[in-house]
């Protein structure tokens, strides 16, 4: 599934990335802790979580995810955004919460990231 | 071979939230500069960052210090902060006595020494109630060649 | 390692020790050292605009000549499809095919059939790729080694499937070798190259196999013969000629930028033309961009081969030739499909080896030499302006200081590093230069009376 039409799904505003949202997604890990995170998801999945300080983007640098979703409509703040765009990882929010983004993208064939 | 071919030295302030992660990714430059395994760089740069978070969350101050030999990297954190009373018990997957506050950070959900283990060729971790606690990582250089 | 071949030559006498071709050079391949310009040729990618940044004319293309051919029995040009559109529109495919015989060729190779199979094994191949994305075409010789040069990590992303020329000069010594019962050794495939790249590319292909073709002629190097040919050709030479020249306008459309875009519609397709464009679009798909490409055509030249050095008109001017040619040949003829229906099945479009990074002298040497080597170079880079001057003959400080590690340059030639340097340029410099004459003389005036 295309992170587009991820977008269109969870009505995404889009804060930095916009112009590679047509890369394919087909797993995702979802958590508001880092270090399950850097153990468990696999390169290439979508990160999904509630932690918008900068620690979020260094983790999914390290963990090579391919794109953050921030969920409840919490934004990163200016460092953090700054910091996703020099590692290339777009970042787009969401105003649904985990449960919610969690069942639509299952729904929608995704599958989780172990 | 032992010798010591590269040896740096961080210093890492604990509560600095900010900066934290810093050291873990200028120690990924240097290993990608020097050419080594993407997945050896992957395996160390999780190390120092999650070494990173413990001292920024529990120490007041620490330092981590990276060394090469031609055959090991190894990461040595050392931290003057409260120690750990059962270190068997804190090597456990999910057992953390994190605060609220460091949750809300998105650490210490008792995953971070495991992972640092997870990662190593060879761990050992030294600790004093009071005093402060010493992880040592190494991983072999041609261990995931 | 054996030194690599490369093209271009530096003549020593006309080096004026100019930086400019340091500048231009888009891999920083090139230092001047005491005054005179040299390649490092590791790291050269065969791209040629050195030549063209040279103000004293001093680096030049190696070209061959037609006549170190005469040992072969029988002659065959295969020309680029770049060539048709080079000629003043009276002089057609037919005036060129028989100038080529004219000037002694014994057969002219049409390729057209050549093009539409490796047309169909890319497509075949793209939708058998899995990753990592996207694949990178062979065609240009540049791309091919600035890939090995510069970005290592995507070597296995060039696509392996060989190029038109080579599966052209495979068949046409076999076809003529058959016809005529002699041997394929005694028979020479030429290549009329738009590129000093390909002609190289021939003499050494980057994946390390021996090329199916004997040799290339710059079309710089044919043209002049033909044109004066035209002149004195007979009306039923150039039509036999016709018979053999393009069938369809497959081949000349190659030669028009984004000639695989149409074969590819159904894919993510993108083409990128001139050098410092590929490079730019290269560091995004290290950086991870881009990966949503499939296939991605890149020439080294702007607007593709038609900008190629060999080649004498300009690419506006040709392609526009091009367009008016296309109007006049069928686009597909039937027996072009006959035959890449018959062939394609027995057709191996492999590549003979594997195109490898290239070893350079940042390369993998033992760890310990490359800890010592990161240790100068921050050592140097801290103590350097970051003003990339080039006085030190380096392209930029990064290039100095890299030098400086892996002993190949000095602290000492830096004039921020040592005050003496700046006097030893002026004396390699300033004592080179001709006196320029007083303002007066040169208008023929006397200076006033002091």
């Amino acid at each position: 599934m295309k992170l587009t039409e991820i977008k269109d799904l969870l009505r995404c505003d889009v804060l930095t990335g916009g112009d590679d949202l047509s890369m394919e997604i087909e797993t995702v890990v979802a958590s508001d802790g880092m270090s399950e995170i850097l153990a468990f998801a696999y390169p290439g999945a979508l990160m999904l979580t509630g932690l918008t300080n900068v620690q979020s983007v260094r983790t999914a640098d390290i963990a090579q995810v391919r794109a953050i979703i921030y969920i409840r409509g919490k934004r990163p703040d200016a460092k953090a955004v700054n910091l996703a765009r020099e590692n290339n990882i777009p970042v787009l929010v969401t105003t649904l919460g985990m449960f919610d983004v969690c069942g639509i993208l299952r729904d929608a064939g995704l599958k989780g990231g172990m | 071979m032992d010798e010591e071919l590269f040896r740096q030295t961080y210093s890492i302030h604990g509560r600095d939230f900010d900066k934290a992660g810093e050291t873990a990714a200028h120690i990924k430059q240097i290993l990608r500069e020097l050419g080594l395994d993407a997945g050896l760089v992957h395996r160390a740069v999780i190390i120092a960052f999650e070494a990173e978070m413990n001292v920024v969350m529990y120490a007041d101050e620490g330092t981590v210090t990276f060394t090469l030999t031609e055959d090991a990297l190894k990461l040595e954190i050392a931290d003057q902060g409260p120690g750990i009373e059962d270190i068997e018990l804190a090597l456990t997957e999910g057992y953390s006595t994190a605060t609220d506050q460091m949750r809300e950070m998105g650490f210490g959900f008792g995953m971070g020494l495991p992972n640092i283990r997870k990662n190593s060729d060879d761990f050992n971790l030294v600790s004093e109630v009071g005093k402060g606690t010493t992880v040592s990582a190494m991983i072999q250089l041609n261990s995931s060649a | 390692m054996p030194e690599l071949t490369h093209g271009f030559k530096i003549d020593r006498d006309k080096c004026d020790g100019h930086l400019a071709c340091m500048r231009a050079c888009p891999t920083q391949a090139v230092r001047v050292r005491e005054g005179k310009a040299h390649v490092l040729p590791d790291l050269c990618v065969d791209c040629g605009l050195c030549l063209t940044a040279c103000p004293s004319g001093a680096i030049r293309a190696e070209t061959r000549s037609f006549a170190e051919f005469d040992k072969f029995k029988y002659k065959v040009a295969v020309p680029s499809p770049v060539l048709f559109g080079q000629f003043p529109m009276a002089v057609g495919p037919g005036h060129i095919v028989a100038g080529l015989l004219g000037m002694g060729f014994d057969a002219v190779w049409d390729f057209t059939v050549e093009l539409a199979l490796v047309n169909r094994a890319i497509l075949d191949y793209v939708e058998r790729w899995e990753g990592p994305f996207p694949l990178l075409s062979v065609s240009c010789p540049v791309v091919v080694r600035l890939v090995q040069v510069l970005y290592p990590s995507m070597v296995d992303q060039l696509i392996r499937v060989q190029v038109p020329r080579e599966l052209a000069g495979l068949e046409a010594k076999q076809k003529f070798s058959e016809q005529l019962g002699i041997p394929p050794d005694d028979i020479a495939a030429i290549y009329i190259t738009p590129c000093q790249a390909k002609s190289i590319s021939i003499l050494k292909p980057a994946e390390g196999a021996k090329s199916n073709l004997e040799g290339a002629l710059g079309i710089s190097d044919v043209y002049n013969n033909i044109l004066a040919l035209t002149h004195t050709l007979q009306e039923d030479q150039v039509q036999l000629a016709s018979n053999h020249s393009i069938c369809s306008g497959a081949m000349l459309r190659w030669t028009i930028n984004e000639a695989q875009g149409q074969i590819l519609q159904r894919h993510r397709y993108m083409s990128v033309t001139g050098l410092a464009n590929v490079i730019q679009v290269f560091d995004d798909i290290e950086k991870g961009k881009l990966r949503n490409i499939e296939y991605l055509e890149c020439d080294a030249c702007w607007g593709g081969c038609i900008g190629g050095n060999l080649t004498v008109d300009n690419i506006y001017v040709t392609r526009s030739k091009l367009h008016r040619l296309l109007a006049e040949v069928p686009a597909a003829a039937p027996q072009v499909q006959a035959e890449v229906e018959r062939r394609y099945p027995a057709t191996d479009f492999s590549l003979k080896g594997r195109v490898r990074r290239r070893t350079t002298n940042d390369g993998p040497t033992d760890l310990r030499e490359r800890v010592r080597r990161m240790k100068v170079e921050e050592a140097v880079t801290r103590a350097l302006p970051g003003l990339d001057c080039g006085l030190c003959g380096a392209p930029s400080c990064g290039a100095f200081a890299k030098d400086v590690a892996r002993g190949t340059g000095q602290r000492s030639d830096c004039v921020f590093l040592r005050e003496g340097r700046l006097r030893e340029l002026k004396t390699t410099y300033l004592s080179r230069r001709k006196k320029p004459p007083e303002i007066g003389e040169q208008f023929g005036v006397s200076p006033p009376p002091a």
